[in-house]
């Protein structure tokens, strides 16, 4: 099948409306995450002029003399930052749940049924999402040793030419394993929404999924990272703008737009995986 | 007499042609009266002749050297005091691996680490014909290391006298090290740095100030003249110390590259068959001849060409402006390649180790920032001399003066010394990031080798320094300062001072205004910390009016300071306490409350330790704080939304 049309197929309403559903958490987690942030300069600042004046000492002077001077305000700041992350992780479950969910139904996108599809499937979706650490982790791996085989390799053989080799092939390997172990998390969830089997059934057979159609999974992939660099080039322009309270205004709606095409880009993408698997996978059984 | 000295001459002559001889067994006797002549005439310095030829394939040096110095002081000299840094890369016991140590070196690191050495085979004081070549004895004054040998004493049969001349030759050995810290040999590139044996510096009082090689950058030696040969394998490339007389090829294997500068403390140089040679002429103000600016690049690294020879044409004319014209004929930069990384950053008299990868971001300036500190090092240090080793803050701190100056200068539109979208970071931040965090604080006049660890020496000696001169500069004012630094550097230039020297002549030409400034924060373990206590504001009765009062307050450290009181409706009451008590209580009645209070408006005085404190408003209004958690959660955003879906 021609992945220019798979993709082309993604180009839909429906799309936009299940990226928008993704974009409404992240804006939602936006404000818990400045309102965090915000209390945690307010209590260390306290009555200081320090962040007013932060055109004259600059923004690493300020932050430093807040945190040399407050040092519990760092570790709090780290805890939000931790506690966060593990918050953005599982909302991410949660949506995802929901989106596959439609997808798969081919539903109405509706944010209802979303919300009711992601609150049915989150604990499905959980397990694989914690069977996929394991890929994760195991992505890491060859890249763990690649480094150490290089710098092993730089300190014997003094040769500097290996450098700037290495940080090519390192790329690239980097590159396809992230595509590879994400696309399993992605073929993990879809089996295990179509085939109802347990997690491990359906990590296995997104491996094996994966590894079937590496060459059509690629070019998904590469579509996804050359639309997203483009889009960074052109949110990155724009952000030199911002400088005064205004141009920080006008780079966060920006950055909102920017979120917002990013998760339209991807459910184009997960839309391209279940157009791949709908013929093979249903054949195969 | 004029018999003897002929004699003399003879004598210098035929060992050095024979020393010529053994080693690159092709001298011609022109070049060797060149020799003797180099050696013979100028002013009345020390002069070192060296000849040595270098072996990489082995690892080894083979060299003569012959130095003529005179005992300047009034009393008799007994013995000789020598330098013999090479000796520092021969033993895991010595003191700078030991010192090194204390850097989390691992055992393991050391054992895979080829040693190198220097060995004396014969030393001889050859116009007197007396060998001492077995009469010496190692010396550890700094740290009674017993396994240090560095530092060597030879004891003479009889004493030199004042006013008298010695020549000195000694035939010499080394074995070159892996590079682990500014010298030695990695693959092909070779940097070498202390490597000849090196005469000490005699004090006035007829005492040598002979130290061992340490950890910490230090330096102090006479200011000298050198005449260098080298002969190596001809596919070299070679950058010293000085202007290249000649790079004759001897043979189809060796080439010989002669070398001579006079009126400086070291010779340095460096070899690898892949450098890339760029050379540009600038003319600088005050001087009558061109100086060479020679970039030694790695191959692959010939897309820093420009970025190079940039900031080494804004640095020299910097000088010229602010300080004086460089004084050389020739600046050489050597970009060291990868595995000669650990030879970076490092600067030697006209010759100067910078740092380069092209992995890192165009948006970190750390190769600009090791050039500018390599040359301001070139005044302070190469002209400017002081022991470095007992006194480090006199030419590192001012050094990094001038690089925070210069860095600022240099990136004016693009700013800093870290410049992205998400964050900007001058130099001078990073430099009051090592103070601030001081623990424990220490004088900055402090013994280089003496200390905790690097960030230990690093706050003290380069941050703190630096910081107290671009906060004096900043209330005196930056034409009244560097006009200082001009005399100061004018008076001393092509000899040694020492803080004493320093201050005397600070407190002198600014006529004591600013005497605490070196006492406190050089001589002490002071750090500074101004602080605004409280402000109050209450309404008096019905009568529309307000009574303020403003607490300012000194934690630590004195520095007259200017102070300032802003109203509610934007009138500043603005004072300047200068009186050397801890606290300061300002009560006045005003129609309006005090808005906030600040010390240091201007952000004149870096040398604070605490900016947080150094402003309180009387009712917390955060808006700014708002700002700065949207553009903090907006990175942080960004960054987990990579992982969403």
């Amino acid at each position: 099948m021609n992945i220019l049309r798979i993709i082309g197929r993604g180009f839909t309403l429906r799309s936009i409306k299940l990226a928008a559903y993704a974009w409404f958490y992240n804006m939602l987690l936006s404000f818990i995450i400045y309102f965090g942030f915000y209390m945690v300069f307010s209590i260390s600042a306290g009555r200081s002029m320090i962040a007013e004046k932060i055109e004259m000492y600059g923004l690493f002077t300020t932050m430093l003399d807040i945190f040399n001077n407050f040092p519990g305000s760092f570790t709090l700041l780290v805890s939000i930052c931790f506690y966060f992350a593990i918050l953005y992780l599982m909302t991410s479950v949660f949506i995802s749940a929901g989106i596959f969910s439609v997808m798969l139904e081919e539903e109405k996108a509706t944010f209802f049924t979303l919300l009711s599809a992601s609150i049915d499937n989150f604990f499905k979706f959980l397990k694989v999402f914690l069977i996929n650490v394991v890929n994760f982790a195991l992505a890491l791996i060859p890249m763990a040793f690649l480094v150490f085989v290089f710098w092993m390799t730089l300190e014997r053989t003094l040769d500097e030419s290996l450098f700037g080799i290495f940080l090519v092939i390192l790329f690239v390997i980097a590159m396809i394993l992230l595509v590879f172990s994400v696309a399993i998390y992605d073929y993990s969830r879809i089996i295990r929404l179509k085939d109802g089997r347990n997690f491990f059934f359906s990590f296995r057979e997104g491996v094996r999924f994966v590894f079937r159609n590496k060459k059509n999974i690629l070019f998904l992939f590469l579509f996804y990272f050359i639309s997203t660099g483009v889009l960074y080039i052109i949110f990155k322009l724009f952000m030199s703008v911002a400088e005064d309270f205004l141009g920080m205004i006008f780079v966060f709606i920006l950055y909102q737009g920017f979120v917002l095409i990013r998760y339209f880009l991807k459910i184009i993408i997960i839309n391209g995986e279940f157009e791949l698997i709908r013929i093979p996978y249903s054949e195969s059984q | 007499m004029r018999v003897i000295k002929y004699i003399s001459i003879l004598f210098i002559f035929a060992t050095l042609h024979i020393a010529g001889k053994i080693l690159i067994k092709e001298d011609s006797e022109s070049r060797d009266l060149k020799e003797y002549q180099e050696l013979s005439g100028g002013e009345n310095r020390t002069k070192y002749q060296i000849n040595v030829r270098i072996f990489p394939d082995k690892r080894e040096l083979e060299g003569v050297e012959i130095i003529r110095w005179t005992n300047r002081t009034d009393t008799d000299v007994n013995s000789l005091r020598l330098n013999l840094f090479y000796n520092a890369f021969g033993d895991p016991k010595s003191t700078f691996f030991k010192e090194t140590s204390i850097f989390k070196v691992s055992g393991k690191k050391l054992e895979k680490y080829n040693f190198g050495n220097i060995e004396i085979k014969k030393i001889e004081i050859i116009n007197r014909n007396e060998n001492i070549t077995g009469v010496l004895t190692y010396l550890s004054p700094d740290d009674k290391n017993e396994d240090d040998m560095t530092n060597v004493d030879f004891t003479l049969k009889k004493p030199v006298q004042p006013g008298q001349t010695i020549w000195i030759k000694a035939e010499f050995k080394l074995k070159i090290p892996d590079i682990f810290y500014k010298t030695g040999q990695s693959g092909k590139y070779i940097f070498l740095a202390h490597w000849y044996p090196r005469i000490c510096v005699l004090g006035s009082n007829g005492e040598w100030a002979g130290h061992q090689l340490h950890r910490m950058p230090a330096f102090f030696s006479e200011f000298s003249d050198f005449h260098v040969r080298i002969t190596i394998p001809d596919n070299y490339k070679v950058g010293a110390t000085g202007a290249r007389l000649s790079g004759e090829r001897l043979n189809d294997k060796l080439r010989v590259f002669e070398y001579t500068q006079d009126n400086v403390q070291d010779f340095a140089w460096a070899a690898y068959p892949n450098f890339i040679e760029v050379r540009e002429k600038i003319r600088l103000k005050g001087n009558d001849f061109d100086t060479d600016i020679i970039l030694l690049l790695s191959h692959r690294n010939k897309s820093a060409k420009e970025r190079y020879l940039n900031v080494v044409k804004f640095s020299l004319k910097y000088f010229e402006e602010h300080l004086a014209s460089y004084p050389y004929r020739t600046l050489t930069v050597v970009d060291p390649p990868l595995q000669g990384f650990n030879s970076a950053g490092h600067v030697y008299p006209t010759i100067l180790t910078a740092a380069y990868l092209k992995i890192l971001p165009a948006s970190l300036k750390y190769s600009e920032l090791a050039v500018i500190h390599g040359i301001s090092h070139q005044f302070w240090y190469g002209v400017a001399g002081s022991d470095g080793f007992e006194e480090p803050w006199l030419d590192e701190g001012i050094a990094v003066f001038y690089e925070m100056e210069i860095m600022d200068k240099y990136f004016e539109k693009s700013d800093l010394l870290f410049n992205s979208l998400y964050l900007k970071i001058f130099d001078w931040e990073i430099k009051r990031r090592a103070y601030i965090n001081l623990s424990p604080l220490e004088r900055s006049k402090y013994l280089s080798w003496n200390i905790i660890n690097n960030k230990f020496f690093v706050g003290n000696m380069y941050s703190k320094v630096s910081l107290l001169l671009r906060s004096l500069k900043n209330i005196i004012g930056e034409d009244k300062f560097m006009g200082f630094l001009r005399y100061y550097f004018d008076k001393i230039k092509f000899g040694h001072h020492d803080t004493g020297i320093f201050k005397s002549e600070f407190d002198n030409y600014f006529n004591g205004d600013y005497n605490w400034a070196f006492d406190q924060f050089v001589g002490t373990d002071r750090n500074l910390d101004t602080a605004v206590y409280s402000v109050r504001s209450n309404l008096i009765g019905k009568s529309g009016k307000y009574k303020n009062e403003v607490v300012f307050v000194r934690n630590s450290g004195y520095w007259p300071v200017e102070l300032s009181v802003i109203l509610k409706g934007g009138k500043e009451i603005k004072l300047f306490w200068k009186k050397n008590e801890k606290w300061k209580k300002i009560v006045f009645t005003d129609v309006s409350p005090v808005d906030y209070a600040i010390v240091d408006p201007g952000f004149k005085i870096l040398l604070d330790i605490n900016l947080v404190n150094n402003s309180k408003v009387l009712k917390k209004e955060n808006g700014v704080l708002r700002r700065l958690a949207v553009k903090f959660g907006f990175y942080f955003q960004n960054v987990l939304a990579s992982f969403i879906l």
